[in-house]
């Protein structure tokens, strides 16, 4: 399954997935990585919490196969499911979203720091703890459609579809959300 | 495969799980598409009683019935037709969200393309006489509910006012008087020396009136009320004469005794009492325009 799965899109896995469940063995280990490190961005962080929000995002994922849309993306459509799942999580342990989340990607830091536009030294010399504090302190909306687009690098219409919102509000969800995290920044950065 | 992939697959046959059959999710869909399509065919009866409440209002009388336009706009309102309206098209726009590709359409204009299919809707329906069935089948359920009819009769039973309507019962043959059972159920025996030639000719003509006029002293320190001009008591965009008949003749209370106030005076001159009237030149306009 392994060699031919590799070959195959990730539409054509569920497709066959449905005849032969065994061929679902082969989504799981596509996304299992990214989706772990998507969990801890959202928030979810320790490893057992981990664990246990993969194989329900997976099992669900299992279960509804066929509600796959084959107009999207099966990438944003399993993310929408992680998401969910992630929310879920918090609202079952009546937990926010902690700190430590970004400590894996240099890229992201980035590609962020040149998307904030900041106007001070310190602003542009952020590090990963700072970004960390200052995407903890924002509301969880924002820091949503910051992951997606600058460390999960997905396209706006990717982020609409994952969150399931209108292309427009994700631009503008993106526009409040630099400029939240760069008042929280600039805020860090003088403490 | 790895730890995790073994881990799933394992619980999958363990627990004997298997996708959710495809028709299960396409009639999720064509529930919330069923569900939008109810509450846009709700918000249309909404909008047809909007519509019916507004071109039912007696605009044309607002000077007469109302001590000012602010007054009068506040009181044909039909505030509890718009808020119905506003919470169906939400709910119509929460479930065309929940659609497959529903959360695409922006907020405004989700709501805009349904507002705009709720006044084409009401529109049809209101032609159709449907806006006074909600308004009266519909909204007379609930006790706290005044129909826009029955806030138009309680305005127009005010002889102080110089406002009087209901259903004509009699009109002698020279107008020297007629009979008016008004909505409140008092029979009213008025004198018509002073109607205009349009006023008797419409008193004639229509079932149900509105008759202008002004209370005054018939010289035996009675107060009397002295017709002037009479109009149509039409009702726009209703189901049909008859059964808007029925239904105010139904409304009136039986009349206990059959009398006063009775205008006396009789002559084949008429005076110049009305002039008094206000605004007299814009009722006589009014009236001319009259079918």
């Amino acid at each position: 399954m392994s060699e031919n799965g590799y070959s195959m899109s990730d539409e054509q896995v569920v497709g066959s997935a449905l005849v032969n469940k065994e061929a679902f063995g082969e989504l799981v280990k596509r996304y299992e990585a990214r989706l772990t490190r998507y969990l801890h961005r959202l928030g979810v962080y320790r490893q057992e919490d981990t664990e246990d929000v993969l194989q329900n995002i997976f099992l669900k994922t299992y279960r509804n196969l066929n509600e796959f849309d084959k107009s999207l993306k099966f990438s944003s459509w399993i993310y929408r499911i992680a998401h969910n799942e992630a929310m879920s999580f918090f609202r079952a342990r009546s937990v926010r979203p902690e700190g430590s989340i970004i400590d894996d990607s240099e890229s992201a830091l980035e590609i962020l720091r040149s998307n904030l536009d900041a106007s001070h030294e310190a602003e542009r010399n952020i590090d990963a703890e700072h970004l960390s504090k200052a995407l903890a302190s924002i509301d969880a909306k924002y820091r949503d459609v910051i992951v997606l687009r600058y460390f999960e690098e997905r396209e706006y219409t990717e982020i609409s579809d994952i969150l399931r919102i209108p292309t427009g509000t994700v631009a503008t969800l993106l526009n409040r959300a630099k400029k939240k995290l760069q008042k929280e920044l600039s805020h860090l950065t003088q403490v | 495969m790895n730890d995790l992939s073994n881990k799933i697959l394992e619980r999958i046959n363990d627990e004997k799980l298997a996708p959710r059959p495809a028709w299960q999710f396409a009639w999720k869909n064509r529930i919330y598409w069923g569900l939008w399509a109810l509450s846009l065919a709700f918000a249309s009866a909404a909008s047809s009683a909007i519509l019916f409440s507004l071109a039912n209002s007696g605009w044309e009388f607002s000077e007469l019935t109302h001590d000012g336009t602010a007054s009068f706009m506040l009181s044909v309102l039909p505030t509890v037709w718009i808020v119905v309206m506003g919470v169906v098209l939400f709910l119509a726009y929460e479930n065309y969200r929940q659609t497959k590709h529903g959360y695409r359409i922006p907020f405004m204009v989700a709501v805009g393309l349904s507002l705009l299919g709720a006044t084409v809707g009401g529109v049809v329906l209101y032609a159709a006489g449907i806006g006074q069935l909600v308004d009266e089948d519909f909204g007379g359920r609930f006790p706290a509910y005044k129909t826009v009819m029955a806030r138009q009769q309680s305005s127009w039973v005010h002889p102080d006012r110089g406002l009087l309507a209901g259903e004509v019962m009699d009109v002698d043959g020279d107008f020297r008087s007629f009979r008016i059972k008004s909505f409140d159920g008092t029979i009213w025996i008025l004198g018509g020396d002073d109607l205009t030639p349009k006023s008797r000719e419409l008193l004639l003509r229509h079932k149900f009136v509105r008759v202008v006029g002004f209370m005054m002293d018939d010289g035996n320190g009675n107060l009397v009320f002295k017709p002037c001009f009479v109009f149509p008591w039409e009702i726009k965009g209703g189901v049909s004469d008859r059964l808007i008949s029925v239904r105010m003749q139904e409304r009136s209370e039986p009349p206990a005794v059959p009398v006063v106030p009775f205008e006396r005076k009789i002559g084949a001159v008429r005076s110049t009492d009305c002039k008094g009237v206000r605004p007299y030149d814009y009722l006589r306009r009014l009236q001319d325009g009259q079918r």
